[in-house]
């Protein structure tokens, strides 16, 4: 899963940027309104994490021109104020949820991933695919009930396979979910995952489906 | 003593109705007074004209012997004749010798004695009476006497009860009267004083209502020149000094909250990230980094935001002396002089006297974060100007750079809290969005102004004006 955080305050948005990617995230990172409409604009991310007060943009005309642009993706705002106007004023906007600064990492992260699984329309936080399940908030994998172990990677890949189960993703959208600017990737890393996939789940469920991508299936 | 209620509206009704009760009481008392009298004056004259005929009736013409004394009737004849009296009044007659001759009593007793009769007795008509007529009430009669020069008496007399027999109905009469006249003053009384307390009411229900929390309510004032309206008046300044020193508290708190989430957010997400597990000594040094940066630019911010609370609108904490703006100026540029030229500016003064009564060092403060701005904000190779004097009563201080300047659109805004022309500016030259509204709250507190004359991309001028000191 990957995200874009846009934070002007250098140390905040840094330790957001650590943590996430401890989380197994993907993490883009922009200091101002300007720098973050262009990522969120040209690249596609499952979430935005999107400061209020912010230089040259602020957060609200972010926002504003994204949704205008058609961007769908879910937006949790960053505010120092939190007040009820503001909400009022972000939630009219099209923000999805709110976080009035200071807060919590943990909570920060659940938000992410329920934001997430909410604009996929699985606001559940198990995903079933046949014998499969996979438990977004600990990030576990069962098979027949088993525990699968899996890397933080592995899990990333076979989280966005089975959020769009009994479709087929295509391997660019694989990468630009799994990798951040950070990553320098070969291109055959993916295959190096989905091969590790197949051994621990089984062939069967982690279909190729040629010209289209990779599928995961009951 | 009895317990008044509290209220004051009661305690002034019973006290009103009492004085009023006291009034219609004396009123009526005398009116009694003067009705008794009158029919004790009544009773006076029929008992003097019955005297006239008592004499003839108890010595009637026959017992007289011409020349001679008279000769008393006998008991038997005398109390024969009694019995059949025409009045019921009682008499005495006396002797001068203070014997009684006859004695008749109002419960019907009958004393005669015909042995006291004296010895020269004289006829009654003889010796002047009913002459020499006196009324007078004793004990509980009314009485009419009369004395012969020799001593002899005679008195009449009727229980005062029966006199006032008809007073029975003048006084029932009387006391409604009188519950009638109490009742209509009293009554509308009440109903007065409660209009006279209104405002009263009105400024301890506004009381009430600012009490539990709207500090932006008033007392109405209807009638502002009455004790009560001057009041009200006094109240509502100080209600409105209330709120405004609430609003400022409110806006601190506001401000000091906002401004300090971020960095205890930067404090709180990089600690838990370094704790989450464990991590390189670099990471944890990094963090330690974090938490002493953001500490730092928060005791800056407290600092500035105490300083501003301060002063906001008030001038009790300054220390005034009497001084001169180019002494100040000249101080001032001492500090910031040697920092321009370390940035390759040129820095102009044109100092001329303006003497102005203020403290020494908060309007020197003011003058430097000026000073610091222009230094701030300006461009390679600029300049800046300092200047003072005096011009039309007022002394002022100016201060000009060649810098950045403010946008149009933005210029109302500079002297508000946090607010920064570029937000990015602030991160290379660590301003707080503070120092404006700090200068500003010390000039204000002096009793004076502060303005701005920028144009975008050409620089500022920032002037200082304040009464000048004669």
């Amino acid at each position: 899963m990957r995200v874009l955080i846009v934070e002007d305050n250098d140390h905040l948005r840094k330790s957001i940027v650590d943590y996430l990617r401890d989380e197994s995230f993907a993490v883009d990172s922009a200091a101002d309104g300007e720098e973050g409409l262009y990522k969120v604009l040209n690249w596609d991310y499952d979430i935005l994490l999107l400061d209020v007060m912010l230089p040259h943009r602020d957060g609200f005309e972010v926002l504003q021109e994204l949704r205008k642009a058609g961007k769908t993706l879910p937006v949790l705002m960053l505010t120092a104020r939190g007040e009820l106007s503001d909400r009022v004023h972000g939630l009219n906007n099209g923000a999805d949820d709110y976080l009035a600064k200071p807060f919590e990492m943990e909570e920060m992260v659940a938000r992410v991933r329920a934001g997430i699984r909410r604009s996929n329309g699985k606001p559940a936080p198990h995903l079933v695919v046949g014998p499969i399940t996979l438990n977004t908030s600990t990030r576990m994998a069962t098979l027949h009930g088993k525990p699968v172990e899996l890397t933080a990677r592995e899990y990333a890949l076979m989280e966005i396979l089975a959020t769009r189960r009994e479709e087929a993703v295509s391997r660019n959208y694989l990468y630009e979910h799994l990798f951040d600017e950070r990553d320098d990737t070969l291109s055959n890393m993916l295959d190096v995952y989905i091969y590790k996939l197949r051994q621990k789940f089984g062939r069967e469920h982690i279909q190729t489906r040629r010209g289209f991508g990779y599928q995961l299936t009951a | 003593m009895i317990q008044l209620p509290q209220s004051i509206r009661w305690q002034i009704f019973v006290y009103y109705s009492a004085l009023i009760a006291t009034a219609i009481v004396l009123l009526g008392a005398s009116h009694l007074v003067v009705i008794s009298r009158e029919l004790e004056q009544k009773a006076g004259l029929k008992m003097q004209a019955q005297l006239q005929g008592v004499f003839p009736f108890i010595f009637p013409p026959s017992r007289f012997n011409p020349g001679g004394p008279p000769t008393p009737p006998s008991k038997e004849e005398m109390d024969a004749r009694l019995q059949n009296r025409q009045f019921r009044e009682m008499i005495e007659m006396i002797t001068s010798q203070n014997q009684f001759l006859i004695a008749v009593f109002h419960t019907g007793e009958i004393r005669y004695s015909s042995d006291n009769v004296p010895s020269d007795f004289q006829h009654p008509e003889d010796i002047g009476f009913p002459e020499r007529l006196a009324t007078q009430v004793v004990r509980s009669s009314l009485t009419v006497t009369s004395f012969s020069p020799r001593g002899d008496g005679v008195i009449m007399g009727v229980p005062l009860i029966s006199v006032y027999e008809p007073l029975k109905g003048e006084v029932t009469g009387t006391i409604l009267v009188g519950l009638a006249a109490f009742t209509v003053i009293s009554l509308p009384g009440y109903w007065l004083i409660g209009r006279g307390l209104r405002p009263i009411h009105q400024i301890s229900d506004a009381a009430k209502r600012i009490s539990a929390g709207d500090l932006s309510e008033r007392i109405d004032m209807t009638s502002q020149r009455s004790e009560l309206g001057q009041l009200a008046g006094t109240l509502n300044q100080t209600f409105q000094r209330l709120q405004e020193a609430l609003q400022r508290q409110v806006q601190f708190t506001a401000d000091a909250s906002h401004e300090l989430r971020t960095p205890v957010a930067a404090i709180l997400a990089d600690c838990q990230f370094s704790l989450k597990k464990e991590r390189p000594v670099e990471r944890y040094l990094e963090t330690i980094g974090v938490c002493q940066d953001s500490a730092r630019h928060m005791s800056q911010l407290i600092e500035r935001l105490g300083l501003l609370a301060k002063f906001d609108g008030q001038d009790t904490l300054l220390e005034r002396e009497s001084l001169d703006l180019r002494e100040l100026a000249e101080q001032a540029a001492g500090v910031i002089e040697p920092l321009a030229h370390e940035q390759g500016l040129s820095f102009e003064m044109d100092l001329q006297p303006g003497l102005v009564l203020a403290d020494r060092l908060r309007l020197g403060q003011a003058v430097i974060n000026l000073l610091n701005n222009a230094l701030r904000y300006n461009q390679p190779q600029g300049w800046i100007r300092l200047s003072t004097g005096e011009d039309r009563g007022k002394a002022f201080v100016e201060v000009e750079d060649s810098g950045v300047g403010i946008p149009a659109d933005k210029i109302d805004k500079v002297f508000e809290r946090f607010f920064r022309v570029d937000a990015s500016r602030s991160k290379n030259t660590g301003g707080s969005g503070l120092g404006l509204a700090i200068t500003k709250s010390i000039v204000e507190a002096h009793g004076g102004t502060i303005r701005v004359f920028s144009q975008h991309g050409r620089g500022s001028r920032f002037r200082i004006d304040l009464p000048a000191k004669n």
